[in-house]
């Protein structure tokens, strides 16, 4: 497994890097974590099922006379030997990569470097994850081949009727609360964060409403069926058993998607009827198409040129989260948070201005003045901006200026110039021949989002440059077209940046369609929590389905904690371990006495991040479809991005419906 | 080939069985525990062949093993050994079920339907288009006297009314094979004699039914062949009539003939002449299920027609 990137079935942060088809090598190695965690599980299922069929057989009697057993394929037979023989194999180059050490030569594969052992085991995991998948997934392939869309929709028709008929769909009523005690009632935040609330008030409540509703509906459905007897009738038709657990799950999963349809209508009739301040409509009532750079910290030498980040991370102020980095400020600060932006839309070109929005965070170590937030300066610039270089100057023909000095004479009075204003065209000229745009001391707050215009005509510089020269190196290496700075100016105080802080915008969609769009989010949780249900009400009674499928899509949500804790990355230690630093008042950093005692205690919390590394292929990442979170932001959620969940969907979904196919088929319904 | 000739030929199988709707070899169903130990046998060793057009009983009391065989022809339970087979096919196999129709013990249906939608419903599953189905629903719910009452959901049906809906939804897909698992439950005498000649009528369209009941009268009544279990072993096979002749006695009906002492004596006479004994004598008593189905089919014809109580002297 790659401690790269995280497997298909792993989380995605929301500032984690968003999963993209331009970063079709990351995607590579997903499909290779994805064939590498599902074949692991079609091989253990593999073998359980061949197991458990070749104890218990149910003969076919062949026209010779001769016996078969209907339950083992040859298809299974074949790719449970050619699994088995390719896990031997990883089995050798895990044995053979112990020596490996950091000098050991490493060879590049689609992006990452591996020794020679390390790239064997790497693909041998994912082909014999491939031949168990066909194995396993073989007998399913053919079977869904003979299910009929009509029986499958006459149960998703049954399935749906039998909801609303048992009146569940009143529960979904109880949304309505919502309306009668507007959420600015109970959070008492700036008022540019009213959009925030409501969306995110009435989002949880269609996840929990929804959520709870879909999965006890699916988790009680088959167990109700086998129950009540009702599925005597169904499975003494020529009904594949498979098909009864996807007209299930398509019967409650289109209820919900009904239901969720309509409380998304209400929401926005709520936040169209809400009278929400200006400053919120402002601040989210958009969907902005933001194109993002690349970041990375610079510190100004002594020539004003940016040296390499390399010497200059960002100031670290001793917060656990470190999301954020942090430059120092004062009017002499050398620090820079740099944006590097290697291509822009065309349309940048030919507008007047662009919108360029940021949003960070301040790290005060003096208290400063109230209702003063801290000073920033901006300076956007292109490949062609070189402040050191002679050029010809204009005023005195024959005669040479540095760039800087021409610059400096030209702005004379254009400082903060906003578009409209009768200087902004003289701005986007100079924008236009030097490639240089400054916006000085802007007053920027605590994560309140703010604006200022780029000139259109620092990109048409931008444009006129060859595309090696636009191609070339910024100071931390990656390549850029234009290029944003940020300077703190205010002494004393920190300010605090991140990737996705900064962004100029492309273009701005309409909002309602982003909140449907958000609401696709809500959508993709139901289908995981009614097929986790669905599948395990195959096995186990509802109560217990209902009860596993929730613990689940609950620890879900913590799935990134888990995860840290799975692989030892966690402050703390294990939970033994973080008992004993509890009871004896221990220091979660420092390092234990290593007694017999925590020796045991480690060793068993190594047992269980052995068990729960596991567990956590089997957790649903339910966290990154919280798509609302763009919406409450005012961020367009894209089609690409909407593909790229989906298909991280599908492919954690695909394996709980195989193993609810097998689970049926194996199912004495009348035992 | 007859009844009694399929009991006593020697019992072989074919895969391909034309003659033979079901065919089991052997057929053993033992139920374990968890940890795969014995519980109880249900079924042991059954060899059993029912004919293409013929009805077939199956008797036993509670816990013999019918309802478990029927399970088994329908893959509903998977066997513990032996083989089921179906129009030759594994009892497992999903296919045969086309031809197939079921009618469970208790009419387990959808209780939040109405019978046309039921109807409708299991019309699907066998993937009628819906002309065919509402027309087959139409004809089914005529047949089972449910006309008046399919808009009605089936929580408000007696359990008479459901087991007729659900001898409809047995019948949807106008099968080849029915299996009925207590047919006459939940019915009044007019629902069973209805039943009972719907059963013939369906053996007379050509189709083979198997069916299971405690009542003996009603399997006598319409079964060709019977096989009788206890404790999961078949204990009986074979023709109904076969079974339950009295080979020990003669019974003699005459019409016309006044019960006189000595028309008695004479019978006496020749029955002792051939080494006999005469039992009894008398006049022969009817079924109640006959005085029954006169008594209503009178009141039909004569309304206002009721019971008055002679007055003796």
């Amino acid at each position: 497994m790659q401690a790269s990137f995280s497997p298909v079935f792993g989380v995605m942060k929301f500032e984690s890097e968003p999963l993209s088809f331009d970063n079709w090598q990351r995607l590579a190695w997903l499909g290779i974590d994805w064939l590498q965690d599902a074949g692991g599980f079609a091989m253990v299922g593999l073998s359980l099922w061949l197991l458990t069929t070749f104890l218990n057989p149910v003969y076919d009697l062949l026209p010779n006379g001769k016996k078969r057993n209907r339950l083992i394929t040859p298809l299974m037979v074949l790719g449970a030997t050619v699994a088995s023989c390719i896990y031997l194999i990883a089995l050798a180059a895990v044995y053979l990569s112990a020596d490996d050490n950091p000098t050991t030569p490493r060879v590049t594969v689609l992006g990452l470097a591996f020794t020679r052992w390390g790239m064997v085991l790497q693909f041998s995991l994912a082909a014999a994850g491939l031949a168990a998948i066909v194995g396993f997934g073989g007998p399913f392939l053919r079977d869904c081949f003979n299910m009929r869309w009509r029986r499958i929709y006459a149960l998703a028709k049954l399935s749906f009727k039998e909801a609303v008929r048992r009146r569940v769909v009143w529960v979904f009523l109880s949304i309505l609360i919502l309306y009668l005690f507007p959420a600015r009632w109970f959070f008492q935040e700036k008022p540019e964060d009213e959009i925030k609330s409501i969306v995110g008030v009435t989002t949880r409540g269609m996840n929990v409403l929804l959520v709870s509703v879909g999965m006890l509906l699916a988790a009680f459905s088959i167990p109700t069926d086998i129950k009540n007897l009702t599925i005597h009738t169904i499975v003494t038709k020529p009904v594949e058993r498979f098909e009864i657990v996807l007209g299930r799950f398509l019967g409650y999963l289109g209820l919900v998607t009904a239901a969720l349809l309509v409380m998304t209508g209400l929401g926005l009739i709520l936040i169209n009827a809400g009278n929400v301040s200006s400053e919120a409509e402002d601040e989210s009532m958009k969907a902005r198409v933001a194109k993002y750079g690349r970041m990375e910290f610079g510190k100004l030498g002594a020539n004003r040129q940016l040296v390499s980040s390399d010497e200059f991370k960002g100031v670290d102020i001793g917060r656990e989260d470190t999301y954020r980095k942090y430059i120092a400020g004062h009017p002499t600060s050398p620090h820079r948070a740099v944006w590097n932006f290697p291509s822009l839309p065309t349309r940048f070109e030919q507008s007047d201005s662009v919108p360029l929005e940021f949003a960070f965070d301040i790290y005060r170590t003096t208290k400063g003045e109230e209702g003063t937030g801290v000073q920033v300066t901006f300076e956007v610039v292109t490949q062609s901006w070189n402040p050191g270089k002679k050029i010809d100057d204009s005023l005195s023909p024959g005669s040479e200026i540095s760039m800087q000095d021409a610059y400096d004479r030209d702005a004379k009075g254009l400082t903060n110039v906003t578009p409209g204003s009768p200087n902004w065209v003289k701005v986007n000229a100079l924008a236009e021949r030097y490639g240089r745009y400054v916006y000085q001391n802007w007053q920027i707050f605590d994560y309140h989002t703010s604006r200022i215009a780029v000139p259109g005509g620092l990109f048409r510089n931008a444009s006129t440059l060859p595309e090696s020269a636009s191609s070339t190196q910024g100071p931390g290496g990656s390549s850029r077209r234009v290029q944003v700075r940020v300077k703190c100016e205010t002494p004393s105080q920190f300010v605090g940046v991140a990737r996705y802080d900064l962004y100029f915008v492309e273009s701005e969609g309409n909002f309602s369609l982003n909140y449907f769009k958000g609401a696709v989010g809500v959508w993709f949780r139901l289908v995981i929590a009614i097929s986790i249900a669905i599948t395990l009400s195959t096995y186990f009674a509802g109560v217990l389905s209902f009860l596993i499928a929730m613990c689940l899509f609950v620890l879900g949500f913590f799935l990134e904690f888990i995860r840290e804790f799975a692989s030892g990355a966690n402050i703390g230690g294990g939970p033994l371990e973080s008992l004993a630093r509890l009871i004896k008042n221990s220091n979660a950093t420092a390092d234990l006495d290593i007694t017999p005692t925590v020796r045991a205690l480690q060793m068993f919390d190594g047992v269980s991040r052995w068990i729960w590394r596991r567990v956590t292929t089997v957790i649903p990442d339910v966290d990154r479809y919280g798509l609302t979170d763009y919406v409450a932001q005012g961020f367009s959620i894209g089609p690409e991005f909407l593909l790229m969940n989906f298909l991280t969907l599908v492919a954690y979904v695909l394996p709980w419906l195989v193993a609810a196919y097998y689970l049926m088929k194996v199912r004495e319904i009348a035992a | 080939m007859s009844a009694t000739a399929v009991a006593e030929q020697p019992r072989t199988h074919s895969t391909t069985g034309s003659d033979f709707i079901v065919e089991t070899r052997n057929l053993t169903k033992t139920y374990k525990d968890f940890w795969g130990r014995k519980k109880k046998t249900a079924l042991n060793a059954l060899d059993l062949q029912i004919k293409r057009g013929e009805i077939f009983g199956l008797l036993g009391p509670n816990g013999s093993g019918k309802t478990t065989t029927i399970k088994l022809l329908l893959g509903l339970l998977f066997p513990s050994n032996g083989e089921a087979t179906v129009f030759g096919k594994p009892a497992a196999d999903v296919r045969k079920n086309e031809r197939i129709g079921y009618l469970p013990e208790e009419s387990y249906l959808y209780r939040f339907l109405n019978a046309e939608e039921t109807l409708d419903f299991y019309g699907r599953l066998f993937e009628m288009s819906r002309e065919q189905r509402e027309k087959k629903s139409a004809e089914l719910i005529e047949l089972v006297g449910l006309k008046e009452d399919r808009k009605r959901t089936l929580r408000e049906y007696s359990k008479g009314m459901r087991q007729r809906i659900g001898l409809a939804q047995a019948l949807i897909n106008d099968p080849e094979f029915v299996i009925l698992d207590e047919p006459t439950s939940g019915l009044d005498p007019m629902g069973t004699i209805w039943m009972k000649d719907l059963i013939r009528q369906l053996r007379d369209q050509g189709k083979t039914v198997l069916m299971c009941s405690h009542r003996l009268d009603d399997v006598q009544d319409v079964c060709d062949r019977i096989a009788i279990l206890f404790n999961g072993d078949l204990q009986e096979l074979g023709d109904v009539d076969k079974l339950v002749e009295d080979a020990a006695r003669v019974e003699v009906r005459a019409t016309n003939v006044r019960l006189t002492p000595e028309l008695k004596q004479e019978l006496e006479a020749v029955i002792t002449r051939h080494g006999g004994a005469l039992e009894s004598f008398g006049h022969p008593t009817t079924t109640l299920e006959d005085l029954f189905k006169k008594v209503v089919e009178e009141s039909k014809a004569r309304p206002g027609r009721r019971y008055l109580p002679t007055t003796g002297k």
